[in-house]
């Protein structure tokens, strides 16, 4: 099984930029449904629940969220908001 | 090929690999700086069951690359940042001290440049401008 199969990815603090995260999920608006929840194991900040709008791109658009999401947060992280 | 890196990944297929990084060698910012480097071959998801490591899932982007031809040089990449990492550390210091010092003279001699400048009228003529133009006329 794909990692990219699973809705719900786990996001870490010390990773990912919680700043940017509504900004990236607005970036996907029309493509991605998502919802946040805080119930995640330790080290974790929270879960986050996407799914493909349209089933037949799902792997796709998830792993170009996925990707996007990162690059902003090693960006914002670096002190790199561009 | 991926059989001589067996036991290092915890998960293989034709499509994606999954590897484990421990946090006592690896940094998260090595780690953040080697996934910046892979981000256009591959797609790339962070996890961390537990607090001593990450576990770095990939997926290349294109067919011509194998999961576990591009998680060897993820691991390489990390190697190479933890050595800049460490390299910077002993020598960030004079780094700095060489780039304030040249920062420091270039911004020196501009401003006496600039007071020379305002001090000096071209009418005075300190670079003899007008001599070497009359000089030129007569030949």
């Amino acid at each position: 099984m794909s990692f990219l199969d699973d809705e719900t990815f786990h996001i870490i603090k010390s990773v990912y930029d919680l700043d940017v995260l509504n900004e990236c999920l607005k970036d996907y608006e029309g493509f991605l449904t998502s919802s946040i929840s805080k119930e995640t194991p330790s080290k974790c900040t929270l879960a986050l629940h996407i799914k493909a709008e349209h089933t037949s791109e799902s792997t796709a658009i998830k792993a170009e969220f996925m990707n996007y999401f990162l690059g902003k947060s090693i960006l914002a992280k670096s002190g790199n908001t561009t | 090929m991926a059989s001589s890196y067996e036991g290092i990944f915890v998960k293989t297929d034709p499509q994606e690999i999954s590897f484990e990084i421990n946090t006592a060698v690896y940094s998260v910012s090595v780690i953040l700086k080697a996934a910046y480097y892979f981000i256009d071959k591959a797609y790339i998801y962070i996890d961390a069951p537990d607090e001593k490591k990450y576990l770095v899932h990939l997926r290349p982007k294109l067919a011509v690359t194998t999961p576990s031809q591009l998680a060897g040089e993820f691991l390489n990449q990390c190697l190479n940042q933890k050595l800049q990492e460490v390299v910077d550390k002993e020598t960030g210091k004079i780094r700095e001290m060489l780039v304030a010092q040249a920062f420091s003279d270039a911004h020196l001699s501009i401003a006496k440049n600039e007071s020379e400048k305002e001090r000096v009228s071209y009418k005075q003529d300190p670079l003899n401008i007008g001599k070497l133009r009359s000089a030129g006329d007569g030949m």
